[in-house]
């Protein structure tokens, strides 16, 4: 579904990723991993389309999308939840929710999808006309998944959704990802939290300063004290 | 008032002479440089201050009329017609103030209640806040004394304030330009001065004389105000040259001191003390309907006949006589 | 003078109104461009100006003042979006000067146009006749055309209201204010929504200059004044902001109004003072964020 080969990227002057290669195929939840700094976020960014100066080539359902403006990739079915959740202040829950149909051809369907939602994430049914920044950190990390998912993308990517997160919230979380995979949508997931993601996921990719230095099955890895050691201990 | 000491215009000697209309500061810069140089300067704009003794030369002639002959022809038409009580909304800058001197000088000799004075800065574009309280005032006569386009919103706002309804507006001077530029509405039934209107053709050969010229030159347009002070502003001049036969300043000088001319409103002449142009001063309304041409805008209600009597005395002036 | 009756008194807050109307219609658009494109449109008086003079036109041709009401906002929103599209966007990411010198020099560019097309000198503008004259309001008498322009402004804020709160496009451009980036996550296509929003300012701005053409006429130099008195009126209210441009606004022709009635020649200043007040109590007003 999604192919990246030789993907490289830059902040300015300075290359941040070289020759990245990864591939996700439908139905799976892939997992990203590394050290703090190693490139998993520009990766994530340079698959939406938000990094300035990229080269190499990155596919979705066939698609080349390397020159494509985000909305664009958005368009063909990619979500992404970014690291600092981005919950618009001035918005109430359900404004956020509907911000993530105005793009979409679904919005027609906007009072169904929102009921939908309301039923995955109850705590945001409660608080739907709240002022969504006033929510605790957890509560807008849902939120920011469920503006992601409500227009029903085939491939979300999210970055580090457990972090700062008390851990009841994130079992919730997790178990949320595996019931998107199970109704078919495919994941791509940055974890900080190792273990945990390795316990949902199908296939992981280890980075290290802005290379791709491993490629396992979840649980092959899982088993592999010497990598974990090496690359993903903080 | 700050004038500015303008240099770089006119060179010492003769044949040069200068004719302007300008806004007063403008024209005293000019009159400063020419008097310093010995260059004749005839403005046409309006100034008291031009024919007081501090800023006069002989070099200096006034073609134009000044504030205080249009106020004063203004204010003895409209303070025996329509009224005793007079509130003022003037412009802050010299032309305002020596309008206003103007008014309340003649409406002395009317026994005028003065109301008040509203001042508002040069470039107003909202009168709005300031005419309620006018209003108020419940003066007889409402007093506008501004100029160009500051005028033309004034008598527009006033018009929509519904002002006209039970007060008389006037304004010292009414110039052409501004009426058309406004449009008959804003001005409608306001009196006020000037120095010449097309219409008087029918009283002076003189008048009847110049609009044909002008019509010929200028596809059948009637002459304005200001396009015929520039007139008689050069007129006198070369006449004065010609009677000289020579452009020698001093000559022409002494000339146009003797000049008794009609060239395009009557009879004129210079007053010896301030080199004003003693000459009449027309009454007129604005008119909005029964127009026979697109510069049939005014009525002449009546008219000052030149005399020095109405001028301030040479002694107020500063000149010894 | 004479005393200060409660009329007089309430007679100068309606002018005061109908004086910040214009300031606010004029302000609106100016933050909601600058909120959203982060553009201090320095033409927003240009734009303003062509309003009133493209309705002179339409008059002129046979059209009512109620034809230039719909019509002109429509062509000056137009006009605006061509603008967007061939000058302004090329600049987006250099840095907020670029866009601030090119529609200053724009102003200057429109103006001479219009000097070039109409003549230097001014044109009067009639109100339209239904709208002539003064009603008693109770307090005295107001000219009826004012009481229009408050309403034809409360009409305009009121669908700008509905507009970007019940709207999907309006959802767009109040998240799109505080954070493009998400935003553009989202699936929008941001540069579209910059463009739309740069012809509705411009659109608002050409209606106000056409609401102002009956109060004072037009001239190729009108948006010059307007432009430096709504600055004013964006600081107050927090540059960007909407809802404090429209109680800028209203506040700034409220103290004008006021000011005049007490000491008619500090009027002009005491647009400035509350300026230097405003900035003085609440140093962060000029940048709040919009509503
Ligand atoms: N905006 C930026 N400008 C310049 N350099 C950046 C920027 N963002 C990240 N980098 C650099 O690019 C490299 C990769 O950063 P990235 O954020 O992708 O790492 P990460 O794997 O997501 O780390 P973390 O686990 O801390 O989120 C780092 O060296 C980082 O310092
Ligand atoms: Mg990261």
């Amino acid at each position: 579904m999604l192919q990246v080969s030789k993907l490289n990227a830059w902040y300015g002057a300075s290359h941040a990723l070289q020759d990245i290669g990864l591939e996700v195929t439908k139905g799976e939840i892939v997992c990203l991993i590394g050290r703090n700094g190693a490139g998993k976020t520009t990766t994530l960014k340079s698959i939406m389309g938000l990094m300035g100066r990229t080269r190499g080539s990155v596919t979705f359902k066939g698609e080349e999308l390397l020159r494509q403006p985000a909305h664009v990739r958005f368009a063909l079915g990619l979500a992404y939840v970014p690291e600092e959740r981005r919950i618009v202040q001035g918005l109430s829950v359900r404004e956020n929710l509907r911000l993530g149909l105005v793009a979409s051809p679904a919005k027609k369907r906007e009072a169904e999808l929102l009921e939908e939602i309301a039923v995955i994430f109850p705590r945001l049914a409660e608080r739907m006309d709240q002022e969504a920044v006033t929510m605790s950190g957890g509560e807008q990390q849902m939120l920011a998944i469920a503006r992601a998912m409500i227009a029903k993308p085939d491939l979300i990517m999210l970055d580090e959704p457990s972090e700062g997160i008390m851990p009841v919230l994130v079992d919730e979380m997790f178990e949320l990802f595996r019931s998107m995979k199970a109704q078919g949508t495919t994941v791509l997931l940055v974890e900080q939290n190792v273990e945990l993601a390795l316990g949902i996921a199908d296939r992981a990719y280890v980075l290290d300063q802005g290379s791709v230095v491993h490629q396992a099955s979840a649980q092959a890895l899982l088993a592999d004290e010497e990598i974990k050691e090496r690359y993903c201990s903080v | 008032m700050k004038r500015r000491r303008g240099r770089g215009a006119g060179r010492e000697g003769e044949g040069e002479f200068r004719r302007r209309s300008l806004s007063a500061a403008v024209q005293l810069a000019i009159n400063n440089v020419t008097k310093e140089r010995g260059v004749i300067f005839n403005s046409i704009s309006q100034s008291d201050a031009i024919n007081e003794a501090a800023d006069l030369s002989k070099y200096t002639f006034h073609e134009a009329l000044n504030p205080h002959m249009t106020s004063g022809a203004v204010g003895r038409y409209a303070f025996a017609k329509f009224g005793k009580k007079v509130a003022f909304l003037t412009a802050d800058y010299a032309y305002g103030h020596e309008m206003v001197r103007g008014f309340l000088e003649v409406g002395k000799e009317f026994n005028i209640e003065n109301l008040g004075d509203i001042r508002h800065p040069l470039g107003t574009t909202d009168f709005s806040t300031l005419l309620p309280r006018l209003q108020a005032l419940k003066p007889d006569i409402l007093c506008i004394s501004n100029f160009g386009r500051d005028q033309q919103i004034a008598l527009k706002q006033a018009t929509d304030f519904g002002i006209k309804k039970s007060i008389q507006i006037i304004a010292p001077l009414l110039s052409h330009a501004s009426r058309v530029a406004a449009g008959p509405q804003a001005f409608e039934g306001v009196v006020g001065g000037c120095s010449f209107y097309w219409g008087i053709e029918d009283k002076f050969a003189s008048t009847k004389a110049f609009n044909d010229a002008f019509r010929k030159m200028y596809d059948g347009k009637l002459p304005t105000d200001y396009g015929a002070l520039g007139y008689g502003g050069v007129r006198t001049v070369l006449e004065a040259v010609k009677g000289a036969g020579s452009v020698e300043t001093n000559k022409v000088v002494a000339a146009l001191e003797a000049l008794k001319y009609d060239y395009y409103k009557g009879p004129q002449y210079y007053r010896k003390c301030d080199h004003q142009s003693v000459q009449s001063v027309l009454v007129i309304k604005s008119k909005s309907k029964d127009m026979k041409n697109e510069s049939d805008v005014f009525e002449v209600l009546s008219t000052e006949e030149p005399n020095e009597k109405y001028l301030r005395t040479c002694e107020a002036l500063g000149h010894k006589s | 003078m004479a005393g200060l009756s409660f009329d007089l008194i309430a007679l100068q807050l309606f002018a005061g109104l109908a004086l910040g109307a214009i300031y606010v219609l004029f302000a609106i658009g100016l933050s909601l461009i600058f909120g959203m494109l982060t553009v201090v449109n320095f033409a927003h008086g240009a734009f303003y100006m062509v309003g009133a003079y493209v309705g002179l036109y339409l008059i002129s041709i046979g059209g009512n003042f109620w034809i230039c009401l719909v019509a002109v906002p429509i062509a000056i929103g137009l006009f605006g979006l061509a603008v967007e599209r061939v000058l302004i966007r090329p600049l987006y990411g250099r840095g907020i000067d670029y866009p601030l010198l090119l529609t200053f020099g724009l102003s200057y560019v429109m103006v001479e146009c219009v000097r070039i097309a109409f003549g230097k000198t001014g044109y009067p503008f009639d109100t339209p006749e239904v709208l002539q004259g003064a009603v008693d309001i109770g307090v005295g008498y107001f000219p009826l055309y004012r009481l229009f322009v408050i309403g034809a402004t409360a009409v305009v804020l009121l669908a700008l209201w509905l507009f970007l709160e019940k709207t999907s496009f309006g959802l767009i451009i109040r998240a799109g204010a505080r954070d493009p980036q998400i935003v553009r996550v989202l699936g929008v296509d941001v540069s579209r929504v910059w463009l739309i929003v740069f012809g509705i300012g411009t659109a608002i701005a050409g209606f106000a200059g056409l609401l102002a053409a009956p109060l004072q006429g037009v001239i190729p130099e009108m948006g010059g004044t307007i432009l430096a008195e709504a600055f004013v009126v964006t600081v107050v209210g927090g540059m960007g902001s909407i809802g404090g441009a429209v109680l800028a606004g209203l506040l700034v022709g409220v103290v004008v109004s006021m000011t005049s009635l007490f000491a008619p020649e500090m009027a002009k200043v005491s647009i400035f003072a509350l300026m230097a007040i405003v900035l003085i109590v609440r140093p962060q007003a000029s940048s709040a964020a919009p509503d």
